[in-house]
């Protein structure tokens, strides 16, 4: 979305908790367009993946990538990220992406070149608009300081 | 602004995972390219 030259593989999106009901709606509605690779029945999509915590990835029929890595809160950390959602205009879509001030950490905490340089290409583009303090107390909070200051300084 | 509690064992028992998660994924994947 904030234009690294290299496309993305994968887009995780966490969806706040539903009942199956709810899912298998939505199962049906994202399969006009879209598979699931992991698995063809929503009975186990829910019930052996998401109810497990484990998540699902969608793609586009007979595509792998790019692909949307579907998942359920499972963390403090991941209910926080959504209840402090940012939203954003995309072509007059709204989408809702995490705050950058904890995508940066949560990326030098992953710690592979491709997560270190997402990380730098954010930080390098938002670095005025941040909240230092939040993203020194997530640095501080993953124990990632020194990446921090390895890589982004 | 108020930050959450982190449990960085749960964290990295799921870095482990989705690592291993992603790396089983590169393994299908490039099998459906090898089958084309």
């Amino acid at each position: 979305m904030f234009g690294r030259s290299r496309s993305s593989e994968d887009i995780d999106i966490i969806v706040e908790n539903m009942n199956f009901n709810n899912f298998k709606k939505l199962w049906f509605q994202i399969f006009r367009h879209f598979e699931c690779l992991n698995t063809e029945s929503v009975n186990d999509a829910y019930y052996e993946y998401l109810f497990h915590h484990n998540s699902l990835r969608f793609s586009k029929k007979g595509e792998f990538i790019p692909n949307i890595e579907f998942k359920f809160p499972r963390t403090e950390l991941d209910r926080w990220t959504l209840k402090k959602k940012k939203k954003v205009l995309l072509n007059k879509h709204v989408l809702y992406i995490s705050p950058l001030e904890l995508q940066i950490p949560f990326k030098l905490f992953l710690g592979t070149e491709k997560d270190i340089e997402d990380a730098r290409h954010l930080y390098n583009l938002f670095k005025g608009k941040l909240n230092m303090q939040l993203l020194s107390e997530f640095n501080r909070k993953l124990k990632i300081e020194g990446s921090f200051n390895k890589y982004l300084k | 602004m108020k930050t959450p509690r982190i449990d960085l064992k749960e964290l990295k028992k799921f870095k482990k995972e989705n690592f291993k998660e992603r790396l089983e994924f590169i393994d299908k994947y490039s099998k459906h390219i090898n089958s084309r």
